[in-house]
């Protein structure tokens, strides 16, 4: 750890993870391509980062009898859980109906009070709210709109600079991008690094993709000027005045990625995308594509990832994808992809995705992946 | 000399990986132990055959010049290592692999740049292939499989980053690990040693249809319960003394396990030397396919990740509360125990794979009753449902 990182974390709870070459994907697209594994966090996603900093940050600005309370269907809850473990402070979390149970199991593993309410998570959410209006002592842990969210994902930045061979700095990075915490840390920690001028790969699926929708109601990096790009049906612009962006409002999320389910971004963070010199490169992919991914992964790295998690993966599994992507110039580009991690996925859940893309390989065709505001199509098999 | 010192001497040009040593929370709160992964599936060739035989490259290119040729028989992981060591030291390796191995297999030692010759119909043939291979020329080496010094001290830095990752200097009360030909395990002991843990009782694992190292020990005096004399060998199983390092070690005829990477018939003679001589002993176990391949499935929904039998059966104890308890008494103490599993890897694991274990271990609990651990001699009941 660089000297500047160790003072800026100086009681980290979190892990350093490895940074890994894939040989198959380096391989597969002539490139160094290398994997943040972000699933080895203790609680298995990269959201152990930024909460835990948040909750420690809690713990000293308002005591130990803090209570910490987050509205989540996963990960974000799991890590909130585990935070307040270790430091010792009480946690409940606010879960809407439907959550596996195996998610809930992993949260009482680690000591927090669960509250089951409502059928949605803004249900969810609006139950913690008011408990933590009830409550003194209580403290809602943000899920993705937070600086001191984005300070602890940073974490993982100046990390990869140190992991990459000396001196190598990426001619991309690639995440996901839900509600924009993990974004917002990268793009900080880029900053953070001398990396701002690094170009970032931004990848949602095409039913949840409240950031992509964003940038398009943005002058920036889409093609065309905004009044002459469409809005979907069922979304709303509103003007966020306090960072000059307007963001999108979905009004339902159609992606069986539900990691990703933010129905709008944090303003805060299409604003730092839209300013930073490295731009932003906003993709969305199908499900399916996304579920083709995480199978292939699974063969290839002996590991099991979110959809949310293999929607990163996807376009480097894809060259005509991953060259529109990068560009070539001539000598191999080093790629880094963020591998956020995420604890809900089940074997069940690979066999079922194994059945949806065989059915959705029969029907023919190619997907259809979006970028900066253009289509293109990649095929389906490769 | 510190063991940092030492590290930094043996190691300083490591071609190997420092892998994450994590705590389990899902094994954790099952045991209320602390129980640690010492993930090896991070390793280039994603296993911990990397760290043992990337060493062996190195002082063979370093002893023999770069154009010295690596040969070696294998029909997997090690094979796999040698080709990512061999690719990294721009030096020439060669595979020999035995008929009936899976194309995806040989694709991917291809892509590390190695030569494939596939000799024989089984194991032993392309063993015998590679060695002539090694007699007709004079730059070639064979990498040996498990029974080397300077493979166990490849393995052995696994012991040296586990001290030095466990928090505040905790010493472990026991680890756990597989064994097929008792590299992995003679590289743990050695590492203990260095670092002043040979105390520290060993688990070591097998399944029962491949179970060389169990059965060695069987034949000699040591942990098992009872004198060697009363001690039935197995059908099949030839004892052979070995005079050099004064042990008797088993030759099995077969191997009826699934858990092919364990797939040796008779383990490192020097490796039994050593599990006999150390202080922390050894605990030595047996378990069944079926009780492997269900802790391939609970690992995989607990950890996200999937590896072989021959890695998971490592893991299994430790989904076995009770039997858990019976290999580390130490666990049962008012103060938290401290075990390391070491997930040794491999690559040969597959989606469909784990779907037929699925089938697997269904049929066998429909079938009721429980399964057998042997421990030391001794038999174990575990209930197949915990």
């Amino acid at each position: 750890m660089s000297a500047s990182q160790q003072d800026l974390y100086p009681d980290k709870l979190w892990v350093e993870t490895p940074l890994i070459r894939s040989p198959h994907l380096s391989s597969h697209l002539q490139a160094e391509v290398y994997l943040k594994l972000e699933t080895l966090q203790p609680t298995q996603s990269f959201k152990y980062r930024g909460i835990t900093h948040y909750a420690q940050h809690a713990l000293r600005t308002y005591g130990p009898d803090v209570h910490l309370v987050i509205a989540s269907s996963g990960n974000a809850g799991i890590a909130a859980a585990s935070a307040a473990k270790i430091l010792k402070l009480r946690c409940t979390v606010f879960l809407p109906h439907g959550v596996s149970q195996s998610t809930i199991d992993y949260m009482r593993k680690e000591g927090a009070q669960i509250v089951i309410e409502g059928n949605y998570y803004l249900q969810a959410r609006q139950a913690a709210q008011k408990a933590v209006d009830a409550d003194p002592k209580a403290v809602m842990v943000p899920g993705y709109d937070d600086p001191l969210l984005w300070e602890g994902h940073a974490s993982l930045v100046y990390e990869v600079q140190q992991q990459l061979p000396a001196g190598t700095k990426p001619d991309a990075i690639f995440c996901s991008f839900g509600g924009g915490g993990l974004a917002g840390g990268i793009i900080v920690g880029c900053k953070a690094v001398g990396w701002d001028d690094v170009p970032l790969v931004t990848v949602e699926t095409h039913g949840s993709n409240c950031f992509y929708q964003s940038l398009s109601m943005n002058d920036g990096p889409f093609v065309g000027d905004v009044a002459s790009r469409p809005i979907p049906n069922g979304t709303t612009a509103e003007r966020n005045t306090q960072h000059g962006v307007t963001v999108a409002h979905l009004a339902s999320l159609t992606s069986k990625a539900t990691s990703l389910g933010a129905s709008s971004p944090s303003a805060a963070v299409v604003k730092m995308a839209l300013e930073r010199e490295g731009g932003v490169r906003s993709v969305c992919i199908s499900d399916e594509m996304a579920m083709q991914a995480a199978l292939n992964f699974a063969e290839d790295h002996k590991m099991l990832v979110e959809l949310a998690c293999s929607a990163t993966i996807a376009p480097a599994y894809k060259r005509n994808v991953f060259d529109k992507l990068v560009p070539s110039t001539g000598k191999v580009p080093t790629v880094v992809l963020v591998l956020c991690g995420g604890f809900k996925v089940s074997l069940d859940d690979m066999e079922e995705w194994r059945r949806t893309v065989a059915a959705d390989i029969a029907t023919g065709g190619e997907w259809e992946v979006a970028y900066n505001g253009e289509t293109f199509t990649t095929p389906k098999t490769e | 000399m510190s063991t940092l010192n030492q590290e930094e001497t043996l190691y300083h040009e490591k071609l190997w990986l420092e892998t994450p040593l994590i705590r389990s929370i899902h094994i954790s709160s099952l045991l209320q132990c602390n129980v640690y992964l010492k993930l090896d599936t991070l390793q280039p060739a994603q296993s911990f055959k990397y760290r043992g035989i990337s060493h062996f490259a190195q002082h063979a290119k370093r002893t023999h010049g770069p154009d010295v040729h690596l040969i070696i028989a294998s029909g997997g992981n090690a094979g796999l290592a040698a080709a990512c060591a061999a690719n990294v030291l721009k030096v020439r390796c060669t595979v020999y692999l035995p008929h009936g191995v899976n194309q995806s297999t040989i694709d991917f030692l291809r892509k590390e740049g190695a030569e494939v010759v596939i000799e024989g119909s089984y194991y032993l043939e392309a063993l015998q292939g590679a060695r002539k291979a090694v007699e007709a020329e004079a730059n070639a080496i064979m990498i040996p499989a498990y029974d080397d010094p300077v493979v166990w001290e490849g393995h052995a830095s696994m012991v040296y980053e586990i001290k030095r990752q466990l928090p505040d200097g905790t010493k472990p009360d026991a680890i756990f690990c597989s064994v097929g030909g008792g590299g992995l395990a003679g590289g743990i002991m050695d590492g203990c040693k260095a670092v002043g843990w040979d105390d520290v009782p060993l688990v070591t694992v097998e399944t029962h249809g491949s179970n060389c190292f169990y059965q060695s020990l069987s034949l000699n005096d040591g942990p098992f319960a009872g004198d060697v004399a009363s001690r039935p060998v197995p059908e099949g199983t030839r004892p052979e003394h070995c005079t050099e390092h004064n042990v008797t070690v088993a030759h099995l005829a077969t191997l009826k396990s699934k858990a092919t990477s364990l797939g040796a018939s008779s383990p490192s003679a020097a490796v039994v030397r050593k599990a006999l001589n150390r202080k922390g002993g050894v605990r030595s176990i047996c378990i069944p396919d079926e009780m492997a391949m269900q802790a391939v499935l609970n690992f995989a929904e607990d950890h996200k990740t999937l590896v072989e039998l021959a890695c998971s059966a490592t893991i299994a104890p430790a989904y076995k509360p009770s039997l858990f308890s019976k290999l580390v008494p130490e666990s049962r103490s008012n103060k938290p125990a401290t075990v390391v599993l070491v997930v040794c890897g491999g690559f040969k694991i597959s989606l469909d794979d784990l779907e037929e274990y699925r089938r697997i271990v269904a049929a066998d609990l429909a079938e009721g009753g429980d399964w057998e651990v042997a421990y030391n001699g001794k038999l174990l009941a575990t209930a197949k449902a915990e």
